[in-house]
């Protein structure tokens, strides 16, 4: 039956459906994810583990440094825990999107539902992103907050940050471009699990585990052997938590943010020609609605 | 004794706040060697009473009894002679193989190897596997999957085995090897064997059952052979009406001639024998219309009612293609214990 | 009767651990993924403490925390959520229906993904071993022994105990897994000695002894690593021996109440309630 009235005009209809379906997909991620009316959950995910996070790795320096009689180094402190805290970034989103294909595929049955709408999975995939960047980005502003406060009251490790020294727009592009590069390797990692089945619930453990490797989080990736360390040098995470340290320290972070840019763009070409190849492999291998089952 | 006794048997849920009378004081005796099917539509009550007789759920009030052993208090024997099959359901572990989940169940069981072995083998034949012996079941259609439920069904050599909607979403070759077969499983075994058998097909129900029981919000509302509740509607008569309409509320034509004086019941003739819609159904099925073609069933309590009912339906617009008399069906039965609603309880 | 019941159980204990034997076979990437994951994340804390100049045994406390990591994990997937899963996939109607005792098919469960457990840490010690200039130093090799099974029986029993109330959270239960999973490597020790460390207040200690890890790893660093003997971890033996005789009689009680309720409430057999 043929609705007349509202057919949007065909000239802008792409753009409009591409926008429509990112908003759509952040609505959903919002929904499914930051489940605000159940204290619970949002205590788990979005404060409880991000926190245990960032403390371990405090803690770890904390005892690591007694141990080896070279003292409070607040430099060094300041290295590991703003890479632990915004390491968040990443290891949320990217393990946000690799599981979302189980999550439709699997638990809810809805992707092949949203696979046939004419809109593409991936500015959907994108929106789905974006909702985890914003509960990522809940997950860093208190992890910053209450990891700072405990180490510096319980610990002596005072966070060295001058909130007037503090360079913000290079902070805010800082973010805005990590948070772009993990929705594009969210999107790789999303094309490989929905044409296999097997990384389905290790692929993004895999990943964040590299990423935790080899992105200099918690020492820098010069110590790393070759050719890790070249690996690490072309990560995008490595430059953005770099540009973050620095333009929280107010140095100059322009050069990390071109790095930034550069590896984010080259991310960018790869993971839409990704998706691009995988949307109709996944058509030909039957597995948009098939489900692993064990 | 019987092989399946129930007395006053009830069973209440408390879901926020409210109460659902689930089972409102079933009586039932199944003897040795019967089938007997429970019809009945979604929410009527079947599943929970499968669940309290299969130890799964406690009832609130009543009691139960399999071979005499309380449901409730001698779960444990219980649980060793008897076994379930709920239609749609996964039978174990995907990455195991068919004879490898067959020989998890029978452990359970505690068969001795030999014995397990000679079973698995016996099962994997008749319910036509042997091509799947050593393929893993998540590799496995629909209808093969459910063919291993059934073999884990009898993989204990039950005396009573309860199916519920065993052959839910079956093709029609599936269907039958799977009525054939629980029909040969009992009748091979009379004095020992029983099936509780729910479903939503009549056909199926008549077809295997020897007996029906009708439930509704929870009561059994009939409990007979097929033949004697045919029987049962001797004094009534069932007619098929065909009419051309232009009006789009099949709902209230039915209405209207069940609150007629001397109608039994009344439906719109579905297009698939089912008893009740399923979960995705919706109303295209029930509604017996082509093209403003309507086609009733129904069910007057006396042949001089034709007349005046055909009047009416003229009077109120519509062309009365034909009239055609029928002889009752287990259909006629359901709809005139359950009503012309065919819908789901809620 | 009592030794009919004694065979039936134990045989389903028995087809209870071969799945998870089955599952160590069938599915090798399960394996590969949860030897490599963890070596991963060790790595990079091997890597924190050779920036911050700590003693080379940092390292092996390291690479035994992670080895040792794997249990927790198969503790809290494997054990506890995963009969939450299998009442959701309907496998956990079939074992309630049959008479084998519950806590048979909790033990198979508990057998099977221990001795899978075990050899995936073996796996990560190794790697980790090979990897990072690592020593050991063991003078009782029984008391080693002695203070892994005890650690093994007395995570597994958690393990059972968890299954049975995570039953209770129903849709819940995947997200307790994911609260228990990180702070337990904070309070546990994973990546640093705990118990004889003064860095953690007495509390946070105190309240980490609850979870059998706590002590293992912290008694097996100090057989494995060193140099200690049976008379320097006699604390940790009465600990972990006070957790098995208190956590596998509750998780018994646990499962017995779990199911009347359950059964009570018609809970064991509906999904996403």
């Amino acid at each position: 039956m043929a609705v007349e009235g509202h057919r949007p005009s065909p000239i802008g209809r792409g753009m409009s459906t591409v926008i429509r379906t990112v908003v759509q997909g952040v609505w959903l991620g919002w929904k499914v994810e930051s489940n605000w009316t159940n204290p619970f959950v949002f205590l788990t995910y979005l404060i409880a583990k991000p926190i245990a996070g960032v403390i371990l790795v405090g803690l770890v320096f904390v005892i690591g440094s007694s141990a080896s009689g070279m003292g409070s180094r607040e430099d060094l402190f300041f290295y590991v825990f703003i890479g632990a805290v915004f390491f968040i970034y990443p290891a949320t989103m990217t393990v946000s999107l690799a599981y979302l294909v189980h999550e439709d595929r699997a638990k809810y049955e809805s992707l092949k539902h949203i696979y046939i709408t004419p809109a593409s999975l991936t500015p959907y995939i994108v929106g789905r992103g974006m909702a985890s960047a914003i509960n990522a980005s809940v997950s860093v502003a208190v992890s910053l907050i209450i990891g700072s406060i405990i180490f510096s009251n319980h610990f002596s490790l005072p966070l060295s940050i001058d909130v007037v020294r503090v360079d913000y727009p290079a902070l805010v592009a800082s973010i805005l471009l990590g948070v772009a590069a993990s929705i594009l390797l969210g999107i790789i990692l999303y094309a490989i699990n929905l044409i296999t089945f097997k990384l389905q619930y290790s692929l993004a453990e895999y990943t964040t585990g590299v990423l935790f490797l080899l992105s200099g989080v918690v020492f820098p990736t010069s110590m790393l052997p070759y050719p890790a360390s070249l690996i690490g040098g072309a990560l995008p995470t490595t430059h953005f938590l770099n540009a973050v340290r620095e333009a929280l320290a107010g140095d100059h972070a322009y050069t990390s943010m071109a790095y930034l840019l550069l590896s984010t763009l080259a991310l960018a070409v790869i993971s839409l020609a990704c998706m691009n190849r995988v949307e109709s492999l996944a058509r030909m291998k039957g597995t948009i609605d098939r489900k692993a089952e064990y | 004794m019987y092989a399946v006794e129930t007395i006053d048997l009830s069973r209440v849920f408390e879901l926020k706040g409210r109460r659902i009378l689930a089972l409102d004081g079933i009586n039932i005796r199944i003897g040795k060697g019967e089938i007997l099917g429970l019809l009945g539509a979604n929410g009527a009550g079947k599943t929970t009473l499968v669940k309290i007789l299969s130890t799964l759920l406690l009832p609130t009030s009543g009691s139960a009894y399999i071979h005499g052993h309380d449901v409730v208090r001698d779960a444990k024997y219980v649980r060793g002679i008897i076994n379930l099959v709920s239609g749609g359901e996964t039978p174990g572990y995907g990455m195991l193989t068919v004879r490898e989940n067959l020989w998890l169940f029978s452990q359970l069981y505690g068969l001795s190897s030999g014995i397990a072995r000679e079973r698995i083998e016996m099962l994997i034949r008749d319910m036509g596997l042997e091509q799947y012996r050593d393929v893993r079941m998540h590799r496995l259609s629909t209808g093969y999957r459910q063919r291993l439920n059934l073999a884990r069904g009898f993989i204990n050599d039950p005396k009573v085995l309860f199916l519920d909607e065993p052959t839910l979403g079956l093709d029609v070759i599936n269907a039958k090897h799977m009525r054939r077969y629980i029909r040969d499983w009992v009748d091979a075994d009379g004095e020992e064997r029983t099936i509780l058998l729910t479903t939503h097909y009549l056909a199926e129900a008549e077809e295997v059952c020897d007996k029906i029981a009708i439930i509704y919000r929870g009561r059994i509302v009939a409990y007979e052979t097929p033949l004697a509740l045919k029987a049962s509607l001797s004094d009534g008569v069932s007619i098929q009406v065909e009419l051309l309409s232009n009006r789009t509320t099949k709902g209230s034509i039915v209405e209207e001639i069940s609150s007629r004086d001397g109608v039994l019941a009344c439906m719109l003739v579905p297009s698939q024998n089912v008893v009740e819609q399923g979960d995705h159904g919706g109303n295209a099925r029930y509604d017996g219309s082509i093209d403003g073609l309507t086609r009733l069933r129904i069910m007057l309590d006396d042949d001089s009612k034709i007349p005046d009912l055909v009047s009416m339906l003229v009077m109120n617009g519509y062309r009365v293609l034909s009239v055609r008399r029928d002889q009752p069906t287990l259909e006629d039965v359901y709809m005139r214990y359950v009503g012309s609603m065919g819908n789901e309880e809620s | 009767m009592v030794m009919g019941d004694l065979m039936l159980n134990l045989k389903a204990v028995y087809a209870r651990a071969y799945v998870r034997l089955k599952g160590l076979l069938r599915e090798p990437h399960w394996s590969i993924a949860e030897v490599t994951i963890p070596l991963l994340s060790l790595s990079a804390y091997v890597y924190m403490y050779t920036m911050l100049g700590a003693p080379s045994e940092y390292m092996a406390f390291v690479v035994v925390g992670g080895a040792m990591l794997a249990f927790w994990s198969n503790v809290l997937w494997g054990m506890s959520a995963q009969l939450y899963w299998e009442k959701e996939t309907g496998t956990l109607t079939y074992y309630l229906l049959a008479p084998a005792s519950r806590m048979a098919i909790l033990l198979g469960m508990a057998a099977g993904g221990a001795l899978n457990t075990t050899l995936r840490s073996l796996s990560i010690l190794m790697v980790g071993t090979l990897l990072f200039p690592v020593e050991y130093n063991i003078v009782e090799p029984v008391a080693l022994l002695i203070v892994f099974l005890l650690t093994v029986t007395a995570l597994y029993g958690m393990g059972m105990l968890f299954a049975s109330l995570f039953l209770l959270y129903g849709r819940e239960a995947t997200h307790i897994a994911d609260l228990l999973q990180e702070p337990i490597y904070l309070f546990s020790g994973i990546y640093y000695p705990v118990l004889s460390n003064q860095i953690l207040p007495y509390a946070v200690r105190l309240v980490a002894s609850i979870i059998p890890l706590t002590f293992g790893i912290d008694a097996i660093r100090l057989l494995l690593i060193m140099g200690k003997g049976m008379g320097d971890i006699m604390l940790h033996i009465v600990g972990l021996s006070l957790l098995i005789i208190v956590l596998i009689p509750l998780a018994y009680i646990a499962l017995r109440r779990m199911e009347d309720t359950s059964k009570r409430h018609g809970r064991l057999t509906l999904r996403w309630q």
